[in-house]
């Protein structure tokens, strides 16, 4: 049986990269008792898919992933249990039970919702006009450079939302393997009228949400519709 | 949270800026107004190394149980941060709380190897604190080192305020006792540095001089004070299964160059190999009962999730119920999927079933170091390791379906001739000639016999049978690493055998240091001053720069490496007293000259003088 696990991650673990945290989590995992399933072989290691990489500098308040079990005894206690295994600004926020059939965490996704705010005079005076002008723009065109050459995009198409909140850029993008939108490749194009590309340090980044389509094409959130089991 | 003491903008453009956050798990927090003591444990070297290292997770773990006191950890920053730290004038801070190291009230600085020692400049000068210990006050910590290169500390001597001689465990509780006392009375350093001398393990430099006589040696080292103990005595854990223990490690985020857990089972070792340090100086051997180590376990694989573990200590076949702990071992991580990493085990019929318990069908290799081609200088080094041992264990493993060896010798052994150099290769040989023998051609899969020797090049170390032996110089050495190949090449079997050898120019330091005296510590800073930084790392080792620092301070290398010294030559490690006695070393380096094989701990007490603190094992007599 499968389930996806949420956390969260703030502070300074926001500098464990990727491997890392996927690392720690199967150390905290075993720690924690839980009877996650092992692949066969010779160098068996847990059955455990991440939904998102989150890079390293971003904070998020909800990541995925999803974890195969042998059983579920005991299955109220997981999320405390878990939670005891972690370290300052990780914490786990749910286990959810997983339809078999279910496709697996990476696949669902298909956007993702960010908060940024800016270490950047320039950033902040301009931010409210910026969302204005790409609000009303009919195409806002990003360079991307790849092995091919550079790749041309429309921003547009695949920003869903976007808006200034608090000083804050807010917004909702694609999030699929094929069309990932990088919370900096937005900043930059937004911005770009104004001034030259920052640099990452200069954006403090939050995840906010990860999202599927569900059956009518909906955006909902990769535990939408699923029984909390602990 | 926590506050940072580096800002995003550094973090985010240094690589690996986990190194320099801590907030790692099992990583322990304290109220700042209920601790009295603040203790830094520094590795001076790179993060990753310095987690994987067992001794400061001991002490860690301890001085964390004082409730009056708080121990954090610092490590060399890399290149790319030690640069920015410089040009932004960023003092060095310290992993837990991120505070300046300079703000402490110790920082304990760990030896484990010569070529750390301009990293030790390095920490100090970020951390602003005066390389010379005369030239602190009490704005700067005590600064205190231990660890094997402790037992010669004078090259180093100036730079520390304090030295801890032996194992940490039974004498801190007293300094930091001292320390608060004498520093509620309103001590000054120099008055708390003379009370310190007074503790059982530890020297305090700045309270001894040393005279030289014209050709440069030592007349004589004696303290300054008629109450400074005139030798120092190694401190030892008595009783191994009732002491401190970390069964919850600090985890690190990054992967350390030991991802695991570690079992320490035994400390010293019966061997008496001439040229080892490490089995002198953790003399007398003692061990960890079986009862304890196997509730260690259980607790490390509870509090820790790792998916390895491994046991640590000089041998650990010698370890009494080493067949009745990796049975449990194999048992119990089983269930749990966890891996064991053995240790090198002798090769025989237990070693290899246990190995074929534990390893996956792609077998790995097994390792013999019999460190010298010939039975005459293995005798001269007084290793047990015979040809015929190293034969019979090959043919049970290819027997058993091994076929990669790994052989690790040394060059420039005393004594050495090249009858002995060539003896490499014709083992090497030998193995593959048994190879062939044991395993018929329709059985080997189309798989080869792989056969890798590796050579390192021999250093004498102080409180060995060696510490009396010359060490060859930079072209015999590689004329000895050129021998060793013509000899691997003349062999028929040459093509199944792999020959790898190290770079001669970091044995030369290594050399230096290991029997230096005070002269070297300018030399140091002189180097230092240069840019050597980082010695133990090819990539940042500056040979040249050395050479010029050695020049310019007028001290000649010969003179510690290659000089012939004298069976009455006044050691500058010869105030330290480690149990084992001069005068048993002596008759071990004269042993040596006449071929003379001595039995272990083991099989007949050698009165070695370990037996003195009556806790050996082996220590009967």
């Amino acid at each position: 049986m499968k389930c996806r696990v949420k956390f969260s991650k703030f502070g300074p673990v926001k500098f464990i990269g990727h491997l890392d945290c996927m690392r720690f989590f199967q150390k905290a995992i075993k720690a924690a008792e839980i009877p996650v399933k092992y692949s066969e072989g010779f160098s068996p290691h847990q059955i455990l898919s991440f939904a998102f990489p989150l890079g390293v500098g971003m904070q998020s308040q909800a990541e995925y992933f999803d974890l195969e079990l042998v059983s579920l005894d005991g299955a109220k206690d997981y999320n405390a249990n878990l939670n005891r295994e972690m370290c300052e600004g990780v914490e786990t926020l749910g286990f959810y039970l997983l339809p078999d059939k279910a496709p697996n965490a990476m696949a669902s996704v298909a956007a993702a919702s960010y908060r940024i705010t800016f270490r950047n005079d320039k950033a902040n005076q301009y931010l409210k006009e910026a969302v204005e002008k790409f609000i009303s723009a009919s195409e806002v065109i990003s360079e991307k450079e790849t092995k091919t050459g550079i790749v041309k995009r429309n921003l547009k198409e695949a920003v869903y939302e976007i808006a200034e909140r608090d000083g804050a850029l807010i917004f909702t993008a694609d999030a699929s393997s094929a069309g990932n939108v990088k919370p900096s490749a937005l900043v930059n194009a937004l911005f770009a009228p104004y001034f030259e590309p920052m640099q990452l340090w200069e954006m403090e980044i939050v995840r906010l949400e990860i999202f599927q389509r569900n059956a009518d094409g909906k955006l909902v959130t990769l535990i939408d519709g699923l029984e909390r089991i602990s | 949270m926590r506050k940072l003491a580096l800002s995003d903008e550094i973090l985010m453009q240094i690589d690996k800026p986990a190194r320099y956050i801590g907030g790692e798990k099992n990583s322990v927090m304290k109220d700042l107004s209920s601790v009295a003591v603040r203790f830094c444990m520094c590795f001076p070297d790179l993060y990753e190394i310095g987690m994987s290292h067992l001794g400061i997770q001991i002490l860690y773990d301890m001085f964390n149980s004082f409730e009056d006191t708080w121990c954090e950890r610092v490590y060399s920053p890399g290149m790319d941060l030690d640069k920015i730290m410089r040009e932004r004038k960023i003092p060095l801070f310290a992993l837990e709380s991120q505070d300046p190291i300079r703000s402490f009230d110790f920082l304990g600085i760990t030896l484990q190897y010569e070529m750390c020692y301009t990293n030790i400049l390095q920490i100090l000068d970020l951390s602003g604190i005066p390389f010379s210990s005369k030239n602190r006050t009490w704005d700067d910590p005590i600064v205190i080192g231990g660890g094997p290169c402790s037992y010669n500390p004078e090259p180093i001597a100036d730079f520390f305020d304090l030295f801890y001689i032996g194992e940490g465990e039974t004498k801190y509780r007293e300094l930091l006792d001292l320390y608060r006392k004498d520093r509620e009375t309103c001590a000054s350093r120099e008055e708390f540095l003379h009370h310190a001398s007074h503790i059982d393990g530890i020297y305090v430099p700045s309270l001894y001089e040393t005279t030289y006589k014209e050709n440069g040696l030592i007349e004589s080292f004696t303290p300054i004070y008629d109450d400074v103990p005139k030798t120092v005595r190694k401190e030892v854990v008595k009783d191994l299964s009732d002491t401190y223990y970390p069964t919850s490690p600090v985890i690190p985020f990054i992967k350390s160059t030991q991802d695991r857990l570690v079992l320490e089972i035994m400390r010293g070792c019966i061997r008496g190999c001439r040229f080892c340090q490490a089995g002198q100086l953790y003399r007398p051997v003692r061990e960890r009962s079986l009862e304890v180590l196997k509730q260690y376990a259980r607790e490390l694989i509870k509090n820790t999730g790792h998916e390895e573990i491994c046991l640590s200590s000089l041998s650990s076949s010698d370890y009494s119920g080493i067949q009745e702990l990796l049975y449990f071992l194999i048992d119990e991580c089983k269930a749990k999927k966890i891996n064991i990493s053995l240790p090198s085990l002798r090769i025989d019929q237990f070693s290899l079933d246990v190995m074929n318990k534990v390893q996956d069908v792609k077998k790995s290799s097994l390792t013999f170091a019999p460190e010298a081609g010939s039975q005459r200088l293995r005798n001269v080094i007084n290793k047990g390791l015979t040809e015929q041992d190293i034969l019979h264990g090959s043919h049970l493993a290819f027997e058993g379906g091994w076929n990669k060896v790994k052989l690790y010798f040394m060059l420039g052994l005393p004594t050495e001739t090249i009858e002995d150099i060539k003896g490499i290769g014709k083992l090497c040989n030998e193995i593959a000639k048994e190879y062939f023998e044991t395993v018929p051609k329709e059985k080997r899969n189309g798989q080869k016999i792989q056969i890798t020797a590796s050579t390192s090049f021999f250093i004498p170390k102080p409180f060995t049978a060696f510490q009396w032996a010359p060490m060859n110089r930079e072209e015999e050495f590689r004329e000895k690493a050129y021998q060793t190949r013509l000899g691997i090449m003349e062999q028929l079997n040459q093509r199944s055998i792999k020959y790898n050898w190290h770079d001669t120019d970091v044995s030369v330091l290594e050399g230096v240091f290991a029997r230096g005296d005070r002269k070297i510590a300018p030399v140091i800073v002189k180097a230092y001053e240069k840019g050597c930084i980082f010695d133990a790392w090819n990539e940042t080792f500056k040979y040249d720069k050395w050479l010029e620092a050695f020049d310019e301070c007028n001290v000649d290398i010969d003179f510690y490496t290659t000089r012939v010294r004298e069976d009455d030559e006044v050691f500058p490690w010869d105030f330290i007293d480690i149990g084992v006695s001069k005068k048993f070393l002596l008759r071990e380096w004269h042993n040596a000259l006449a071929e003379k094989v001595t039995a272990n701990c083991r099989d007949k007490c050698q009165g070695c003088g370990a037996a003195s603190y009556g806790v050996g094992f082996y220590c009967h007599c």
